[in-house]
């Protein structure tokens, strides 16, 4: 995997060097800054496959550049790991919130940095196959069907909205540095079904979008993430002590996905509802890294749904 | 500390024993760094007594502080990294809260870092 790391502390960056090396990665170009990256991958003859970014530097931070990175579109999805020494959640909320997909922590655990670069480099190459059959069979791909409804989206370009595995990993690191009592829920919006089976999934992740963007403006001052699971499900995370009840969001939730200039929806005639679960939060007994309580808000979603569940659970995808 | 994990990693001997000659180099330029970081630690120490000066200063404090504090427990030096790491967490807090600045816990905490800088100089 062709790797840029960037941290303005030169030791810092000899240590990932030597110890990336030492496991196999080679090919790792390192800079000094964000504007320092930003020319160094104009510059380069191929594309970088994976990422690691300092959050905090001089000049243009790691979040700015990550930023940066995603509006380009070969990286769209390139796995972009932040490095970070703080423990302060706004930060790592920005981090996340611009595109980040992980992270590791100052001083480098080795297993820990290797686990992150090693799922990293998994998950580019599965990328990197899928395109590469992708652009090998063009007719097939033309044909292909469209993905079932219980497949996620991606949606993009909404506060506070990102992809499953990043969820994860925003959770798992705001449990390990205690930084606050963290709560789940979930939605459902179950007309999404029809909206999927009646448009093209350009359509589809228009209309998800939406929801999303109005779920996320219901969240405001929550300091939450969420993320679509497929199955017109989504899950929220966020403060234990900020987060809406059921019963205190469903209204605005559902007169606000109503309204067409929010949720626009040409190809389908609907009405659009909603099925809200409690919130659910991490038990006592459970160890920190432990993240069924997303599952968990998942099944109280399936406790108040009067379908049955079309989502195929968390892990769906 | 890396070089300690590295053979848990299933390296093979020879990578395992470069990368500890390559991190050894690292923390031996660390040690050899600590006079310039001593030197500006104490410059920004006068900036501190001057209430014209001390909020910039404490900022810049901070950014060193933080530098050190993600650098030591790379490079054997847990007990700097702490104490890098708490005088981080005062002035965040400090200059999250009111004016005038109180900035005498940051001088005791800064000098307390860099009695453990200079203890390690001398040690070198």
């Amino acid at each position: 995997m062709k790797i840029l790391a960037v941290d303005d502390d030169e030791l810092i960056r000899e240590i990932l060097s030597a110890t990336l090396e030492a496991h196999g990665y080679t090919d790792v170009t390192l800079a000094e800054s964000g504007e320092d990256a930003l020319q160094k991958i104009a510059a380069s003859p191929t594309p970088f496959e994976g990422f690691m970014f300092d959050i905090q530097m001089p000049g243009m931070d790691g979040t700015e550049l990550c930023q940066h990175v995603r509006q380009m579109e070969h990286y769209k999805n390139s796995p972009v790991i932040m490095i970070t020494a703080m423990n302060n959640k706004e930060y790592v909320d920005r981090a996340f919130m611009a595109g980040a997909t992980d992270y590791v922590t100052k001083p480098f655990d080795t297993t820990e940095l290797m686990t992150r670069i090693r799922l990293a480099d998994r998950l580019q190459s599965e990328a990197r196959k899928a395109a590469a059959a992708a652009a090998s069979a063009p007719a097939a791909t033309a044909a292909a069907p469209k993905p079932p409804f219980k497949d996620p989206v991606t949606v993009k370009d909404v506060r506070g909205v990102v992809k499953s595995a990043a969820l994860d990993n925003y959770v798992m690191l705001m449990l390990e540095q205690k930084q606050f009592a963290m709560a789940a829920f979930a939605i459902r919006v179950p007309e999404l079904e029809a909206v999927h089976a009646g448009s093209d999934i350009e359509e589809f992740t228009y209309v998800v979008t939406d929801v999303a963007e109005v779920i996320s403006d219901c969240l405001v001052g929550a300091q939450a993430f969420l993320s679509y699971l497929g199955g017109g499900v989504f899950v929220c995370v966020g403060a234990k002590n900020k987060l809406p009840t059921a019963d205190s969001l469903h209204d605005e939730f559902v007169m606000m996905l109503n309204d067409p200039d929010l949720v626009y929806c040409e190809e389908v005639a609907t009405g659009f509802t909603a099925q809200i679960g409690e919130i659910a939060a991490p038990k006592l007994f459970e160890k920190r890294g432990d993240l069924r309580f997303l599952d968990r808000a998942v099944e109280k979603l399936n406790e108040v749904s009067s379908s049955p569940r079309s989502g195929g659970g968390r892990f769906a995808a | 500390m890396l070089g300690e994990q590295t053979m848990m990693q299933g390296m093979d001997a020879d990578k395992a024993a470069l990368l500890e000659a390559g991190l050894a180099k690292i923390r031996e330029r660390f040690i050899a760094s600590l006079e310039d970081r001593i030197e500006s630690f104490c410059t920004l120490l006068e900036r501190l007594e001057d209430p014209e000066t001390e909020e910039s200063a404490c900022m810049e404090i901070r950014a060193q502080a933080h530098k050190l504090h993600g650098i030591c427990g790379s490079v054997g030096q847990p007990r700097m990294g702490a104490l890098a790491a708490q005088l981080e967490q005062h002035i965040d807090t400090l200059l999250a809260g009111e004016r005038p600045l109180n900035t005498d816990f940051v001088d005791d905490l800064l000098n307390a870092l860099l009695d453990e800088m200079e203890q390690n100089v001398d040690g070198a």
